[in-house]
């Protein structure tokens, strides 16, 4: 295929209708070629993923977000950053349409065409994107200047922004109309194949907006037009605060994953000692809490067995105490701003009795529009939660609040949230790690593992140097996407370890087992070793002995 | 797409309308100069304009459209319009193909004629459905695509591929036919083609479906009003009162007379539309969304239009799941009003000609009436072809030897263990049948569990998973559950001030399973509720002016832990669970999930988790079948398979019970244990029942009472054993206090009867704690201070004794 010779960054569609005109050329003899044409793309894809990806140029599209919308010249080439919070229905588009005998395409546009022309009907999906919720400032920053190289200046502004206090979000309910900074992604091509809801993706395509100020109507104002496009979706949603995206290529991305990683990290007990010993100091220097929050940093759910996710790893830190009229626990706060400052995606969730029987926090489909109604809990797989529950009064549940405490509930419990599809319930897997901040053990939110804080000093903010955060950020996010195996003499081990640990006290059961295996799997992760050895095995039991020394003091 | 020359292009999609003829008839009545064909507005080009919403679909083909001059014959091309309609000798086609219009006609015709649905038939079927049309002034005809596909493939794939064409076709023929039969006929019959060979998924309908016939399966979410659409215009003069013939609609629009048609009078604009002199056919836009089985994982479920005409408005309320046939079909978007430029979108709704409800008839009623006269149709299953394969899988299934074992390890794999409870479980999910004597009265098939365990046993597990496959399952806490939350709440409206009955927990769970979780932390009220539901099935409301009896055919699935958070093996059940023995008795399977000590199953439990760690799941759990697999057996299995006792079944049945009774009279002791009692006996059937089922066996036979007995007798040797004789002894369930412990008590009250006869004088008194004293001292028997209470409460009953506070008095 040969690469035209267009400006590729500045005139996108030049590129596109080039190709499409060879592709037709050489199609043309065949009468049935006009449908050859639909199905492929005529190497678009492989000329931008060549330009962008191997070449490097990607670094030079800008953000939509970036620039006002308005200084962005519709058909040019931008990228967006987000995840899909609702899937449209097929958008049926004249895909191709014969102007002086010669065919036209109209794909990745949203111009009008020629009436009285014969034309062809192609179709395309869309994704309603929005940024990534939760998603922590330094992390944005990454993304919007990894092309520069980071001088001495952009990393003090960065600190500075670090040092603003972790955002403490209530569950949104406004979240819906917040069209803010939000994107209209047209997918073509099937190319929407492994992309699911709550996903995160790059998409780099074409923005288009409507040229002219036009009511749209339908041809006729006939009462059918009329109701087939009340449903319309996208019309709620004007071009002028929604850009269309024509998609050309995407990349799908994990919400823990870095961008940029330069080189493994040499040292990998340094810094992990080094991050525990800061984690500590969060924590009022209780080490052995510090130990737990990094393993429960680490997990994620990697496999499924119906009903249970296995490798999940919520935490429960209790003897917390609730922050001064109202506000968040110093806890939970100095926490949460160490979280948000650690791990990509993060949200301090305060549960007041106000925002629990307010508004729902389990996503929703509200058919009048045709649009799924996020919820607090609609989150990309990997985002992290801190439940600060010291700022529950008591009180009366209502029914918003019973419904939300178990959704919360089913979070911890089973890694999915139940969507409210109306006519029935559609479970949808997620994977939130939860950290729940409570006086005592919480009883309403079941966590894996129960920490007993003993703090000898305040809790105090994350103070370090941005080259350590950045090594503890790639630390955490490489050790949580590595594998992890067992030999099958070290498996005889741990089966005769926890036969030996039931005959002798009847209480431990496979909860307790779950939690161990996981732990072992986590702090294995967490010196970088792929598979489990005996020094784990009985670090994780120090760790567990430790803990459970401490539970029996608080109760007695 | 096989025709090269059908182009995927639509600039104006013709609909019917847009080719109806000026027929003579027509013409006459019309006048070709009343026939504007544009209105001013849509501009004066006069063709070539896209066919627009409103242009009526097929739900309202009017007799006028009857005409056909074949083909796509574009307006462009000036002979469509009033060209002679049936040229004779000349051949018309539809447009772009070779398809002959009459022999088309001719196909139809002996299809009509001659289809038989078996050789034996007297008559042709749709003749018959014709005639019955005929006399029932009917207005639409069922025609089944399969025996449409029977008789002529080619006809067949016509109707799919050109529906727009062959449809009206269809109509023609069959209004020519009625005619045929009865020559004053003159009304319009629809043809509704249903039960299409494919049905397409919602997800996959694509833009070559554009225009052809479609069948997809969904639910409706949303109906719109019903638009009144008109059909007939009717005007009157203002000043003379002339009214002309009413005015056909022309494309979505009326062309208003501008000027007085009466010679006489010939005002201008002084018609007027006489709004109730006017036909309007309703309609209706509907929308329907994919079912949830058929949404991929982690994708919304999609979504599409149907525009719904006549009798099909309103057939389909929201919540319902359809499967709709019509065709596809898209409208292009404008710029603007009058622009000829067009937005490059199209949007797309399916014009339905044919909706049938797929509901829970649908299994019931398969092989039964094929077709009925209902506008709508409620029966058969789309493609038999994919049911009948599905079917013969579970029935494959069903012939292994091993089905039982293999669906108890199906059962919540994740969970270990607990083998027993989870074949007691799969009881519970296929159930014994209900029967109905012919007195009225009925006896429930319905399976009640209940387990009870030691916490951290995965009770709570088993409840969600059993929750998820059943048929139709509520899950609720029984703390987070009051009384009305469990039947049935009477609210008032807000708005309207009405009362409205709200069904609870039981209610919906009708026909299904209504898992209770924590059932011992339920409150007392509401667990009283639960007495009738569980025997009669049904819930009475009595209040705020509604009397009401709401059926809740549920089975209840309950987990309570101990009273004493652990179980207490010293214990009764009933000390144990603290539950009203009324209530217990009603649970016919009562299992302890007690967590036992025991090196073998720790063993194994530590290397299952390990492997559920460690280990691809998948591999582990091929055995098994998966959640879709079993939810589907067990619905099959509760809706087809009614299985009835066999006499060998029956005489067993009662040899167990006999045994069961007879297992509580030592030979030379006096005490009198009763094992068994009828509602063990109700039970058993029930589960031999449920056993037969799991083979799809339509009678009870040997092994499955000879299991039953084995499964009641492993749910009774945990939870009715006495514990002091080590028998088991339904007195335990029934009153609470086993047949040992009431000798004892006996023996208790009669030695301190003669004790104090002893001791105490008539009329003097002693302090209880003395007479404790006293009696351990001197009664060779063991005793308590509670034992001796209630001995002293017996006796005060007798007026034998009087207690005033702590001293007795012999009175």
């Amino acid at each position: 295929m040969v690469a035209p010779a267009v400006d590729l960054l500045r005139n996108p569609l030049g590129a596109v209708r080039g190709l499409f005109s060879i592709a037709a050329m050489v199609a043309s003899p065949a009468p049935a070629a006009t449908l050859e044409l639909s199905g492929g793309d005529w190497g678009i894809k492989g000329v931008f993923d060549k330009f962008l990806y191997e070449e490097g140029a990607i670094a030079q599209v800008p953000h939509i977000d970036d620039l006002a919308h308005d200084s962005i010249p519709s058909g040019s080439l931008v990228r967006f950053r987000g995840m899909i919070q609702d899937m449209f229905d097929v958008e049926y588009y004249v895909g191709a349409y014969k102007d002086c005998n010669t065919w036209q395409t109209n794909k990745y546009t949203d111009s009008p065409v020629p009436q009285d022309t014969e034309q062809q009907i192609w179709d395309r999906r869309l994704f309603y994107c929005v940024p990534i919720p939760g998603e922590n400032q330094w992390m944005k920053n990454t993304w919007h200047s990894n092309a520069v190289q980071p001088d001495a200046t952009s990393q003090s502004l960065k600190r500075k922004r670090e040092d603003i206090p972790a955002t403490v979000e209530s569950m949104d309910c406004d979240s819906p109309t917040k069209e803010h900074n939000s994107c209209l992604v047209k997918i073509y091509d099937g190319n929407d194949a492994d992309l699911k809801l709550n996903d995160i993706a790059e998409f780099v395509g074409i923005v288009w907006k409507e040229s002219e100020l036009v009511s749209i109507s339908a041809s006729d104002s006939s009462a059918l037009a009329e109701s087939l496009m009340e449903d319309d979706t996208s019309l709620q949603l004007p071009s002028s605060t929604v850009p269309r995206l024509h998609c050309i290529t995407m990349r799908k991305l994990s919400a823990y994953s870095i961008p940029s990683q330069p080189g493994a990290l040499a040292d990998i007990c340094s810094v992990r000692e080094s991050l525990v010993c800061t984690l500590q100091s969060v924590l009022g220097e209780d080490r052995l809490a510090a130990e737990y929050l990094l393993l429960h940093l680490l997990s994620k759910v990697y496999s499924r067995v119906e009903p249970l996710a296995v490798g999940k790893f919520s935490l429960n830190f209790s003897g917390c105490q609730a922050g001064a009229d109202g506000s968040v626990s110093l806890v939970a706060s100095a926490v949460g701003h160490a979280i948000s400052v650690l791990l990509p995606c993060s949200q301090v969730v305060p549960l007041s009795l106000e925002d629990l029987n307010s508004c729902l926090i389990a996503p929703r489909k509200d058919y009048a529009t045709n649009r799924l109604v996020t919820g607090g809990l609609q989150l990309a797989s990997g985002t992290h939660l801190t439940l600060d529950e010291t700022a529950l009064n008591t009180g009366r549940l209502n029914e918003t609040g019973v419904k939300n405490l178990q959704s919360l509930k089913s979070v911890m419990e089973s890694q999915k949230v139940d969507y409210d599809f109306q006519y029935y319930q559609m479970e949808m897997p997620t994977d939130l790690p939860v950290l729940v901040v409570s006086c005592g053990k919480s009883r309403i939110l079941p966590a894996d593992a129960l920490v007993p804080l003993r703090c000898s000093a305040e809790a105090a903010r994350i103070h370090a140097e941005a080259s350590d955060l950045s090594k503890w950020r790639i630390y955490l996010s490489s050790a949580r996407e590595a594998d992890h195996v067992i030999e099958p003499s070290m498996q005889k081990i741990v089966e005769e370890d926890l036969v030996a640990a039931r005959q002798k006290d009847r209480t431990v059961g496979s909860e307790t087992f779950h939690r161990w295996l996981t732990m072992a799997r986590l702090l294995s992760l967490s010196y970088s070793e792929r598979s489990l050895t005996r020094e784990r095995w009985e670090m994780m039991k120090e760790l567990e002995m430790r803990c459970a020394a401490r539970l029996r003091e608080t109760t007695t | 797409m096989a025709e090269p020359s059908s182009p995927l292009v639509f600039p104006e999609s013709p609909g019917l309308s847009d080719r109806v003829p000026a027929t003579p008839v027509s013409a006459a009545r019309n006048g070709s100069a009343r026939r504007p064909r544009q209105s001013p507005s849509a501009g004066s080009s006069g063709h070539s304009t896209p066919i627009l919403p409103g242009t009526p679909g097929f739900g309202n083909r009017t007799p006028n459209y009857f005409k056909f001059t074949g083909g796509r014959a574009r307006e462009a091309e000036p002979q469509a319009e009033g060209a002679p309609v049936e040229d004779p000798g000349s051949k018309t086609y539809v447009w772009g193909t070779n398809i002959s219009i009459d022999d088309t006609r001719e196909a139809m015709h002996l299809f009509f004629e001659r289809f038989r649905e078996s050789p034996e038939a007297v008559e042709a079927k749709y003749i018959q459905l014709l005639d019955q049309v005929i006399e029932l002034e009917g207005r639409s005809l069922n025609i089944d695509a399969q025996n449409i596909f029977a008789y002529n493939e080619e006809l067949y794939s016509q109707v799919v591929r050109y529906p727009l064409e062959v449809i009206p076709l269809f109509d023609m023929v069959v209004g020519d036919i009625a005619r045929e039969r009865r020559p004053d006929w003159n009304n319009h019959i629809q043809a509704r083609i249903f039960n299409l060979k494919l049905s397409t998924n919602l997800r996959d309908l694509n833009p070559s479906d554009i225009e052809k016939l479609v069948s997809v399966k969904g639910m409706i979410i949303r109906c719109s009003s019903v638009i009144p659409e008109i059909k007939e215009a009717f005007f009157q003069c203002l000043m003379c009162g002339h009214f002309p013939e009413v005015t056909p609609v022309d494309r979505g629009r009326v062309n208003e007379p501008s000027k007085c048609a009466n010679p006489a009078c010939s005002a201008v604009n002084s018609m007027t539309m006489i709004h109730n002199r006017c036909t309007f056919t309703d309609k209706q836009i509907v929308r329907l969304q994919e079912t949830p089985d058929a949404i991929p994982e982690g994708e919304t479920p999609h979504t599409v239009s149907l525009l719904m005409h006549d009798k099909l408005v309103d057939a389909a309320k929201p919540g319902d799941r359809v499967e709709v046939t019509g065709v596809f079909r898209a409208m292009a978007v404008r710029v603007g009003p009058n622009q000829r430029t067009l937005k490059s979108l199209y949007k797309t709704y399916i014009d339905c000609l044919h909706v049938k409800k797929a509901d829970k008839s649908r299994m019931q009623m398969h092989g039964g009436v094929e077709f009925d006269n209902n506008e709508i149709f409620l029966e058969t299953d789309t493609s038999p072809a994919v049911y009948e394969a599905k079917i013969n899988k579970l029935k494959e299934l069903s012939k292994l030897p091993d089905i039982y074992q293999k669906l108890t390890r199906s059962l919540a794999p994740s969970i270990w263990e607990l083998e027993d409870i989870k074949k007691g479980l799969l009881c519970q999910l296929f159930g014994g049948s209900t029967k109905k004597l012919s007195s009225g009265a009925s006896f429930r098939g319905d399976i009640n569990v209940l387990l009870v365990g030691d916490p951290g046993t995965s009770k709570s597990q088993l409840l969600q998973y059993v929750h998820k496959i059943a048929p139709r399952g509520i899950y609720t806490s029984g703390r987070g559950s009051s009384a009305v939350g469990l039947t049935a709440y009477v609210t008032k409206d807000p708005e309207t001030r009405e009362t409205v009955l709200e069904s609870g927990a039981l209610v919906l769970s009708d026909q299904g399973i209504c898992c209770i979780d924590e059932f011992d932390k339920m409150s007392e009220n509401a667990r009283s509720m639960l007495h009738e539901v569980m025997e009669q099935q049904t819930v009475s409301v009595a209040k705020a002016g509604i009397i009401a009896t709401l059926n809740a055919r549920t089975s209840v699935l309950a987990c309570a832990n101990p009273s004493g958070s652990r179980y207490n093996a010293r214990l009764s059940v009933i000390d144990n669970i603290q539950l009203p023995p009324t209530l217990l008795s009603r649970f016919d399977l009562i299992y302890l999930v007690l967590d036992k000590p025991d090196e073998q199953t720790d063993r194994r439990l530590a290397r299952h988790l390990v492997a559920l760690h460690y280990e691809d799941p998948e591999v582990e759990l091929l055995e098994a079948l998966d959640l879709p697999t079993i939810a589907a057996y067990i619905t099959y299995a509760r809706q087809r398979i009614h299985p009835k006792l066999s006499n060998e079944a029956a005489e067993r049945l009662i040899e167990g019970y006999v045994n069961m009774r007879r297992r509580g009279n030592f030979p030379g002791s006096r005490k009198k244990v009763i094992t068994a009692t009828p509602r063990q006996l109700e039970s058993l059937i029930r589960i031999s029942e449920a056993l037969a089922r799991m083979r799809f066996s339509e009678t009870v036979d040997e092994c499955d009472t000879v299991e039953a007995l084995r499964l009641l007798d492993v749910a009774l040797q945990q939870s009715a054993t006495d514990h002091s004789t080590g028998i088991i002894d339904m007195d335990l369930i029934t009153t609470g206090v086993s047949a040992s412990e009431r000798t004892r008590r006996e023996n208790v009250v009669s030695s301190v009867k003669v004790f104090i006869m002893d001791r105490i004088q008539a009329g003097a008194s002693l302090r209880i704690t003395e007479l404790f004293e006293d009696i351990r001292a001197n009664v060779n028997q063991e005793m308590s201070l509670q034992d001796l209470k209630t001995a002293l409460n017996t006796l005060m009953t007798e007026g034998f004794v009087s207690v005033l506070g702590d001293n007795v008095a012999r009175s």
